[in-house]
């Protein structure tokens, strides 16, 4: 610093040591130097004179007061001084600062702004020099005072910062607030304003927020008062005014723009000039102001949006309402009853288009694509919210299980959907790529998990699985596995167990027949005919015996006889049934004149009973076939008129419906465009009589699923209370199909009656062992 | 039967019942040695007929008034009423037990608004056809004691643990505007 080309200062020498009033001259005079005009310099002279001065000053005294008549009263003395000094500075700043006030009456907005920035400043520099220049009273008299527990001493720097904000700042912070926000209103409204200078204000109030009790901890008390009260408020004005009048001029999605605009501005802004502790409180006032404030204006529009499939104003408003809180659930409510009425109104349509003969493809495929949108639209709307997909859930669940199909039956949904798996997994001129089965599999798995009545399903699907392995006509074993495996993993292996076994079954029949195969080659005979054997465990498939008594023609009684045998030598003690109903095969007709190649028939195995007594003869009447098949007449009736349809026999006699006292004779003119000849056509009654039956043991089912339930809780439990015990049955049982409370009420009749449970007093339910 | 003649007790009402509860008959009419004599050495009176009747008077007295006595008499009324080897109470039976058991001097199943009996078993023969399971007819006491102290039914809920005949019985009566819900009491006052 001695170095420096500056004028030499106009210092006097270091005054007394001991005159106040000369030390105090001295010193402030170096101070006046350092706070007005500190841009001149200051040089090493003046720097260590001020410093001697103050250290000289306080020293001294302690000199004086050790040769003093009371040794004991140094301190005080020291204590006194210091004291003096400390106050003549806070004497010499409040003028200063006075004087500053004074001159920013001259001052008004961005000219106010520059003039407190300034001012703060310089002052807080010179701070830092004098604390430096009063070090010496910092480390001993103010650390002994604050050492004391004194209140309101400060260390010289802070003191300054005390004194500015005591003289100052507490009359003008409020114009030069002001100020600031008029600025900030200028940006608002899209001029473009030197954000610094709010930078530095907001910097200068943050400084200024000392703990007066404790001064080495700071607190934002006087920036959040000063400073962010009056912005907020002024921001929720701005934008309450603004909002309203843009509301009414604008579209609602026009508004929601805007609002989104102004709020990613009010983000930029905190990270701009504002301090980062603004930032909640600022997001808080305007998702007020811009959301709140509009949010049922919002809502009103959103059906609006829905109706119309604005999937991005859709997404603008979620993002919009997300940010105050509650503000997604009547989003959320009306998405649902959105949804619900979309999937009831397509089922309608096609219900009302197709009627009775809905096919089961058209059914699912409605309820799929309104899934498959409303899924769309949560993944890209609504940021995939899990509470939006429970939304969707609900909606689904309740369209797919109650709608106009199944008011006809409540378990038409499921029903429908096992039969769309059935056509699908069927072989058929139709099929469908493996890739793309798979991926309608996995739809299918969509709507199942909607579906309340699991069980309905199951009961359809297993049936119709019989049917498919029975006549081996399904399109892929990789897919009916694949499907399997679906339900194992939706439902648990319990409700796939008996779907398992059977493919077992025709597993082992396939070896089986093999074995067989390989027994007949050894025993060597000639054979009339091919055979083809399917062991079904009676537990697992759901069949049933024959409704008819049956006498098998000769050549298939002794195939039986023999493969009867061969399996009891195998497995002795094993009870067979047949199944006549679900057997089939093939038989050529060498007879008939018109055709080279023989005609090949694809029979049941009534049909087949019949044709094979014209080996012997050429006419029959109706009560000899009664008579050598055994068929009661219902069942004779189905089978011969596909045959007489086809005109394969030809019927004479009185009636035209094949009965007593009809004759048959075989046809040699038949003639037909193909080679093969199916005959083997089931009636629609018989589809539409299993179809009841079904249903029928479903309800048996359920009764027995429930008691088992019921005496499983109460076996655990032993005492409960019967709402308890009907809650805890629902739950149980929801993942197989919805109870109603009073099928669970009869269950628990039967169980009291059989003795199972017991009443006890006040609605209680006991078990009984 | 002579039995009851020399008690002096009515065949035709709840008075037959206090006696077979009291001795214990396992059917109607017919007295066991065992049942008898546990019966009345538990009663505490002495061997004479004139002291079992003057005993069993007293009990018929206090049939209506004594809860536990009744409620006792009725329960047994289904033991002693069951045919052998059966578990319930056949239809007819039972309407002929409630008659007599709900009518004075057993507890009477009757208000001056609403012949309860008489709506119980109107509506059991127009919707029941089945015989009287232990269940039914021990509730069927259960809801006739609470109908007498609420005659709007209150009491009752769909989610009670009511057996279903009942629900139905409620069902039926409020069909026919008897005992509704509390708000619309159009029930005479009872004394």
């Amino acid at each position: 610093m001695a170095t420096r080309t500056l004028p030499p200062s106009q210092m006097p020498p270091v005054p007394n040591k001991e005159d106040i009033v000369a030390t105090w001259a001295y010193l402030e005079k170096g101070i006046t130097r350092v706070i007005t005009d500190l841009e001149q310099g200051i040089d090493m002279q003046m720097y260590m004179g001020v410093y001697t001065a103050v250290h000289n000053f306080c020293t001294a005294q302690k000199a004086v007061g050790t040769t003093g008549p009371a040794t004991h009263s140094h301190q005080r003395g020291a204590h006194l001084l210091g004291e003096e000094l400390y106050n003549k500075l806070i004497d010499y700043l409040q003028r200063h600062l006075s004087h500053l006030v004074e001159q920013s009456k001259s001052h008004a907005d961005e000219a106010l702004l520059s003039f407190y920035i300034k001012e703060w400043g310089r002052y807080t520099t010179a701070a830092k020099y004098i604390h430096h220049l009063f070090r010496y009273l910092n480390r001993h008299w103010v650390k002994r005072e604050i050492d004391e527990g004194k209140k309101y001493i400060y260390d010289v720097y802070t003191l300054h910062l005390v004194q500015w904000r005591k003289v100052l700042f507490e009359q003008v912070s409020e114009k030069v607030m002001d100020a600031v926000l008029k600025l900030v209103e200028k940006q608002r409204n899209g001029e473009t304003i030197e954000h610094g200078r709010i930078k530095q204000v907001v910097d200068s109030f943050v400084s200024l927020g000392m703990d007066e009790s404790d001064p080495t901890k700071s607190t934002t008390d006087v920036y959040r008062y000063h400073f962010e009260r009056p912005f907020l408020n002024a921001t929720k004005e701005f934008y309450q005014t603004e909002s309203k009048q843009f509301v009414a001029e604008n579209s609602v999605v026009e508004y929601m723009k805007k609002a989104e605009t102004r709020l990613a501005e009010e983000e930029e802004r905190v990270n701009m000039y504002l301090h980062p502790d603004i930032a909640l409180t600022l997001k808080k006032t305007c998702n007020q102001a811009l959301i709140a404030d509009h949010a049922g204006l919002l809502r009103e529009e959103f059906q609006i949006l829905l109706d119309n499939d604005r999937e991005e104003d859709m997404a603008r408003m979620y993002s919009l309402l997300s940010r105050i809180p509650d503000g997604l659930e009547p989003l959320r409510t009306r998405f649902e009853t959105h949804v619900r009425n979309a999937g009831l109104a397509a089922v309608k349509k096609v219900q009302s288009s197709e009627g009775d003969k809905l096919e089961p493809k058209v059914y699912v495929d409605a309820l799929l694509e309104i899934h498959t949108q409303y899924q769309g639209l949560v993944k890209r709307a609504f940021n995939d919210e899990p509470e939006f997909t429970r939304s969707l859930d609900n909606a689904c669940r309740e369209f797919v299980n109650r709608n106009e199909v199944c008011k006809s039956g409540s378990n038409k949904s499921p029903e429908l959907l096992a039969k769309y798996t059935d056509v699908l997994l069927r072989k058929s001129s139709t099929s469908i790529e493996e890739a793309e089965l798979e991926k309608t599999l996995t739809q299918i798995m969509t709507v199942f998990k909607y579906i309340e009545d699991k069980d309905v399903f199951q009961k359809f699907y297993s049936r119709m699985l019989a049917r498919r392995l029975v006549h081996s006509n399904s399109s892929s074993d990789d897919a009916e596995t694949s499907m399997i495996s679906k339900l194992k993993e939706a439902c648990g292996f319990e409700y796939t167990n008996k779907l398992q076994r059977m493919f077992q079954d025709m597993q082992i029949s396939k070896d089986l027949n093999k074995e067989f195969r390989d027994h007949l080659d050894k025993v060597d005979y000639s054979k009339p005919m091919d055979s083809t054997f399917s062991i079904l465990g009676t537990g697992f498939w759901p069949l049933t015996p024959p409704s008819t008594n049956f006498n098998p023609p000769p050549e298939i009684s002794t195939e039986i006889e023999r493969f009867m045998k061969f399996y009891k030598h195998k497995h002795d003690g094993r009870k067979l049934t047949w199944l006549w109903h679900l057997c089939k095969g093939e038989i050529k007709a060498g007879y008939c004149k018109n055709s080279k190649t023989p005609y090949t028939f694809q029979v049941s195995i009534y049909q087949m009973a019949i044709l094979l007594l014209f080996n012997e003869k050429d006419s029959y009447s109706y009560d000899d076939i009664v008579a050598a098949t055994q068929l009661s007449g219902e069942v004779l009736d189905q089978a011969i008129s596909v045959i007489l349809k086809a005109k394969v026999l030809l019927m004479s006699g009185s009636s035209d419906k094949p009965g007593s006292g009809q004759t048959f004779r075989l046809n040699y003119d038949f003639k037909s465009k193909k080679i093969r000849v199916n005959l083997n056509l089931g009636g629609v009654k018989e589809a539409k009589q299993e179809e009841a039956e079904t249903n029928k043991t479903i309800e048996e089912d359920r009764k027995l699923v429930l008691q088992s339930a019921i005496v499983r809780i109460m076996k655990a439990r032993k005492k409960m209370k019967h709402t308890q015990l009907m809650s805890e049955t629902i739950n149980q049982i929801r993942s197989r199909f919805m109870p109603k409370v009073g099928d669970i009420k009869k269950c628990i009749e039967i169980l009291l009656d059989k003795e199972y449970l017991e009443r006890l007093d006040d609605d209680e339910l006991g078990y009984l062992a | 039967m002579e039995y009851f003649k020399k008690l002096n007790v009515s065949l035709e009402n709840a008075e037959f019942f206090v006696v077979q509860e009291l001795v214990q008959a396992p059917s109607i009419g017919e007295i066991n040695r065992k049942g008898y004599v546990n019966g009345w050495n538990s009663a505490g009176v002495g061997a004479s007929h004139e002291e079992h009747a003057a005993h069993v008077h007293a009990l018929i007295k206090d049939l209506s008034r004594d809860a536990a006595l009744f409620k006792k008499v009725y329960r047994y009324a289904f033991i002693t009423g069951r045919e052998r080897e059966q578990k319930s109470l056949s239809l007819e039976n039972a309407l002929a037990f409630w008659e007599s058991l709900f009518s004075a001097p057993g507890m009477e199943w009757k208000t001056r608004s609403n012949d309860w009996i008489g709506l119980w078993k109107q509506f059991l023969s127009e919707k029941w056809t089945r015989s009287v399971n232990k269940d039914m007819w021990n509730m069927t006491l259960e809801f006739a004691v609470k109908s007498l102290q609420d005659e709007t039914l209150s009491f009752w809920s769909e989610d009670g643990a009511w057996p279903s005949v009942i629900d139905d019985f409620v069902a039926w009566c409020r069909q026919r505007g008897i005992g509704h819900a509390s708000e619309s009491m159009e029930v005479d006052p009872v004394e």
